[in-house]
């Protein structure tokens, strides 16, 4: 199973342009306390699944101290029969040698949210301050390098990165020396919900396929098949008649669980802003009875609802309708041409392999949705 | 507007990139391939795999399934 922690709430020591948290409480830091991260480890034990997915996300995490991360591993000692897997997702601004000692000591992957080259992230991603952040992340990447820690990242694009997509591929690519990182997108209903105060950063659906268009052009281009955009492997897989991994192409939302710092409990992070948007609080209840609860009961079935018009698309098996958290008042994916543009142009590229037997070995290049068993 | 809406592009010379991703792509179950993968709102037991059918409130073996299911993994935000 996954859960995503966030141990300080959605509180944060940058002020991102994008920040889909900035209309709330950033002033105050409030942390979840010992004996509340003692009950999630003991219920996440208790759930029934050898394995146990912990991402620790926010806000920013490393603001909950490290002294919080030890505890949680020394809870999590106490239930040997559960395999945890810790993931932390950071902005890196505090990561010093004792963090890196730690995640290292302890095996965390630890996600790196990077939007690119200095030019493109420093726009993007200023402290309280106003100051630029670019230097202070590269510098702690050099300490987890030196530490052989492994590492991954995300980059936000807006539509202020479109000049620097290409670019910053490279830069992950050739500077990082990564061979596996994501990108997420902000598009305008993030920025009428949460950002407002630039509303120009928002991609449109010509702006993201001009984004799509960058990346699948880089990855063709570095000829490398050790390198995963993990946006683009879903479209793979689609094109392939394979189940995506991904939960916004898989149709599996509500699998998943966000638990804030004060207990409450969301479906997801993209969905966590609001009171009504819970489906439970760990004080008051388990994590089994909660996602086992009326509302989250409800929240799965509202997220299975497909659009009209996936009924009729032949990519329905593998887009799902989508984000559940990016969906229009009609209850379509709002990016839904775009999707089906690149499921179009990935399928492409994909069957253009099978059809000239290429070095591939698998058996089912080529194989198209409607090849597919039926679903 | 944009490239991709007006011509895909495809590339003639054939990429490791894609290879590498066919090639992890291809590990992974056919959609419907696998009855106990379908799933309901019902039981959550933790993880996708562990979603029962709703009926009986059990998974039964399927020896005619491998078990290839991959973990789905999270979206995240940055």
């Amino acid at each position: 199973m996954i859960t995503i922690v966030k141990p300080i709430g959605n509180f944060c020591n940058l002020r991102c342009l994008y920040c889909f948290y900035a209309h709330l409480d950033q002033n105050h830091l409030r942390r979840m306390s010992n004996d509340l991260l003692k009950k999630l480890t003991r219920d996440l034990s208790e759930v029934g699944n050898p394995k146990v997915t912990v991402i620790w996300h926010g806000g920013e995490p490393l603001l909950a101290g490290l002294e919080f991360y030890q505890l949680a591993v020394e809870e999590q000692s106490r239930y040997p029969y559960i395999q945890f897997d810790n993931r932390l997702q950071t902005n890196a601004i505090l990561l010093d040698e004792e963090w890196v000692a730690f995640f290292k000591e302890h095996g965390f992957g630890i996600g790196i949210s990077l939007d690119g080259t200095r030019q493109i992230h420093d726009q993007h991603r200023k402290d309280a301050g106003q100051n630029p952040t670019f230097d202070r992340i590269m510098k702690n990447i050099g300490l987890m390098r030196e530490a052989d820690l492994k590492f991954g990242l995300i980059q936000t694009t807006t539509a202020k990165s479109i000049p620097f997509v290409r670019e910053s591929q490279e830069f992950f690519y050739q500077e990082l020396g990564l061979r596996s990182w994501n990108v997420n997108f902000v598009d305008r209903a993030s920025c009428s919900e949460n950002v407002s105060s630039d509303p120009s950063i928002a991609l449109s659906d010509d702006d993201l396929c001009q984004v799509y268009d960058e990346l699948i052009d880089f990855w063709l281009a570095s000829d490398d098949r050790r390198l995963i955009i993990d946006e683009l492997d879903q479209f793979v897989a689609a094109a392939l008649g394979r189940k995506p991994r991904c939960c916004h192409f898989r149709g599996c939302c509500g699998n998943f669980s966000c638990v804030d710092y004060d207990g409450s409990v969301y479906p997801c992070d993209r969905l966590c802003s609001s009171p009504e948007d819970a489906i439970g609080n760990l004080q008051e209840s388990n994590m089994s009875e909660i996602m086992n609860g009326d509302r989250a009961r409800k929240f799965r079935i509202n997220a299975r609802v497909l659009h009209p018009d996936c009924l009729v698309c032949k990519w329905q098996p593998f887009c799902n309708n989508g984000c559940t958290a990016m969906r229009d008042s009609n209850g379509k994916y709002r990016h839904c041409e775009v999707r089906r543009k690149i499921f179009d142009r990935v399928s492409l590229i994909v069957n253009n392999y099978g059809s000239k037997g290429g070095e591939c070995d698998a058996s089912s290049v080529g194989k198209s949705p409607g090849d597919g068993p039926e679903v | 507007m944009p490239a991709v809406l007006e011509s895909p592009r495809v590339m003639a010379q054939k990429s490791e990139s894609v290879l590498g991703s066919i090639n992890r792509m291809s590990a992974l179950p056919f959609v419907g391939d696998d009855p106990e993968d379908q799933h309901t709102v019902n039981n959550w037991r933790g993880d996708w795999d562990k979603w029962d059918t709703g009926t009986n409130g059990t998974r039964t073996a399927s020896p005619g399934y491998p078990p290839r299911r991959a973990t789905p993994t999270f979206s995240g935000r940055g």
